[in-house]
């Protein structure tokens, strides 16, 4: 095939040049051509052209570059990972190294493996990672562990073992455990290896006995501290990860008023009441089966919903996390109002709401930590609502909160939820200890709280409701009616929101 | 739209040219590139683009892809923009979407502008001081 010019053009300085290729030529061949010319090494090279990275496999002409076109070359320095285009989860399969860290792996992984956590959790998760605020946290090792110390459960599990206390010090330990929650092939590939392991190590003489020590050094500590078995049983207590384990609906519903005098009673344990808001029910299950299926839409799921996923991370002593997934998980589709409404009575959470309503920027700040919630404050009654104290005060007003929940009960007001669930978002922020990682999460759980189940009932007729938005919406180039109608049902016929959903689904 | 003696290019016309600018690499310095994402689309709606992260910053180094759609309306409305990498980034939404009342460009559209002063004014907010130090997420994709 006869050679033609192609016009490289470095982007960090130096003129153009040209290389000859062929269009059957590889784009690494190509790479070998530029260092022939410029001496730039193949492994430093980047190839641009029309908005993409060129990979190395393929061929110039499949890339459609022809005669005279011109590609870009960056030069990038060895040691960095220049492209967004490769996700590096990977690093975290090759850390299997210490026992310990296996173990805590296994139980986030056992936990976030099971279907009935599916997609829900997942976007969640994501959301969460995705939260600047979030990162920022994940990046300072220092605000981890002060985070997991001020937990006395895990402060407990810590003295008592040194193993546990080495990985809770070590950051990358989390992040990994984070990034492996985030990822569900990554995750179910780690539950493939620890099986194989698991095998081959009992299959190994004496291999038997030291899987139970590991069992006995970490497995069994953590599901104390994370059941509060170790603390006396039935976590009256108020134990921060004991909702991380409930069991479904039975328990839940077997003891619904102890639930709520676990949190109406004055409490010691600071981290507690951000976990408190998230689940009402105590443990009542002797011995936790973390990987019973949970049911997030059951009495007590507000909280189980999600936080089964991060039994890991439970185990690794991340209680504001517990508390910002089971806030995602009642926004994000199994909102049990119920529970919302019980937690809205408590006085602390009051005060909380009061706070929040005396600093004017604090609904601000919220909004500008989640799009989601941006695009509902863009929404000039919402945020009319939102921002006028007395309005708000008077939602609280306990009378009031008991007809809305009488309401919602009888389904004939979900709109009205939206009232309720910013403020549950926006009290978490303020919650004392936690203060500015809640700051973060509440954020973060006001969005959940508005998003699909809040969203306006629905027209009886979307067609006809929305046949505006819709005619906008087809200008725009969406032509999927179907798939229109949809978005601005879910979005309650705002275009922009609409048009964000749109694009983020393909 | 038009005063007299302007042409108003048809959008086809328009991002025919965009399109040989982009192969072409005619104009700008090299810091963005874009090109159509399907050569069969023959609407040619839609594209994609990069940015090289501008120097002294945070994004130093990256190579950002971006995806751009034109409707019909392009250029008399802007198309929709949004992160393929993943980026931290003040007028940027969490999924990754040019948010339009954050983005001037996008906000306030003008017929003359291209993909390229697109791709261009979003180098510029990175570097903005606002966005040039804010810790960005572990590299990857929406």
């Amino acid at each position: 095939m006869s050679k033609f010019p192609v016009a490289v053009k470095p982007t960090q300085g130096g003129d153009r040049f040209t290389v000859e290729v062929s269009s059957d030529s590889s784009i690494s061949e190509f790479k070998e051509e530029v260092n022939k010319a410029r001496q730039v090494p193949v492994a430093e090279q980047r190839i641009i052209y029309k908005g993409q990275v060129l990979k190395d496999e393929r061929t110039v002409g499949s890339y459609g570059i022809e005669k005279e076109h011109v590609v870009h070359m960056v030069r990038s320095r060895p040691q960095s990972q220049t492209t967004g285009s490769s996700p590096s989860p990977q690093q975290a399969t090759s850390q299997s190294a210490a026992p310990p860290a296996q173990g805590i792996n296994a139980a986030g992984l056992e936990g976030l493996g099971q279907p009935q956590q599916a997609q829900g959790m997942q976007q969640m998760m994501q959301q969460m990672m995705n939260n600047p605020m979030m990162q920022n946290m994940l990046n300072n090792p220092e605000m981890m562990r002060n985070i997991m110390q001020s937990n006395p459960q895990v402060q407990q599990l810590m003295d008592q073992n040194p193993e546990l206390a080495h990985i809770f010090n070590n950051p990358q330990m989390l992040r990994e455990s984070l990034q492996m929650a985030n990822n569900p092939s990554l995750m179910r590939e780690q539950m493939r290896n620890m099986d194989r392991a698991m095998s081959n190590i009992e299959s190994h003489p004496e291999g038997f006995n030291a899987l139970r020590r590991m069992y006995e050094n970490v497995q069994a500590p953590l599901m104390d501290a994370t059941t509060g078995r170790g603390a006396g049983g039935n976590g009256p207590e108020g134990n921060p990860f004991a909702s991380l384990f409930q069991q479904g609906g039975t328990a839940g519903a077997a003891q619904p008023a102890t639930g709520t005098s676990d949190r109406s009673a004055p409490n010691t344990q600071a981290p507690s009441t951000t976990e408190g808001a998230a689940a009402t029910e105590p443990n009542t299950a002797p011995l936790p089966n973390p990987w019973a299926p949970n049911q997030p839409g059951a009495a007590g799921g507000a909280g189980g919903g999600a936080p089964p996923g991060l039994a890991g991370l439970g185990g690794m002593g991340l209680p504001g996390m517990g508390g910002p997934g089971g806030m995602g998980a009642m926004g994000g589709g199994n909102m049990d109002m119920g529970a919302a409404f019980q937690m809205m009575q408590q006085p602390e959470y009051q005060q909380a709401m009061e706070q929040m309503l005396q600093s004017p920027g604090m609904l601000d700040t919220i909004a500008q930590m989640n799009p989601q919630l941006r695009g509902v404050l863009d929404n000039p009654q919402a945020r009319a609502m939102l921002s006028d104290p007395e309005r708000l005060r008077q939602m609280m007003n306990p009378a009031n909160l008991q007809a809305m929940q009488q309401l919602h009960r009888s389904g004939m007001l979900p709109g009205l939820g939206l009232g309720g669930a910013p403020g549950q978002g926006a009290g978490q922020g303020q919650m004392p200890d936690l203060n500015a990682l809640m700051e973060g999460m509440g954020g973060l759980g006001g969005g959940g709280g508005f998003g699909m189940p809040q969203a306006p009932a629905p027209p009886a007729d979307p067609e006809a409701a929305y046949a505006n938005q819709l005619q906008q919406l087809q200008d725009m180039g969406f032509f999927d009616r179907q798939e229109n109608l949809q978005a601005l049902t879910a979005t309650g016929g705002n275009v922009n929101a609409a048009v964000e959903r749109l694009l983020s689904s393909v | 739209m038009a005063g007299p003696g302007n042409v108003v290019v048809p959008r086809n016309f328009r991002l025919l040219e965009e399109l040989e600018k982009g192969e072409k690499g005619l104009g700008g310095d090299g810091s963005v590139s874009y090109g159509m994402d399907d050569s069969e689309d023959l609407l040619m709606r839609s594209w994609q683009g990069t940015i090289l992260g501008p120097p002294n910053t945070v994004h130093d180094g990256k190579i950002y892809t971006l995806k751009l759609y034109c409707d019909q309306n392009y250029p008399d409305k802007p198309p929709a923009v949004r992160f393929y990498s993943r980026i931290n980034m003040s007028c940027v939404a969490a999924n990754g979407v040019v948010d339009p009342r954050h983005f001037n460009i996008l906000g306030h559209w003008r017929r003359d502008y291209s993909m390229e002063t697109i791709l261009l004014e979003l180098r510029r907010e990175m570097a903005a001081p606002h966005n040039r130090k804010l810790s960005q997420p572990p590299e990857g994709n929406y």
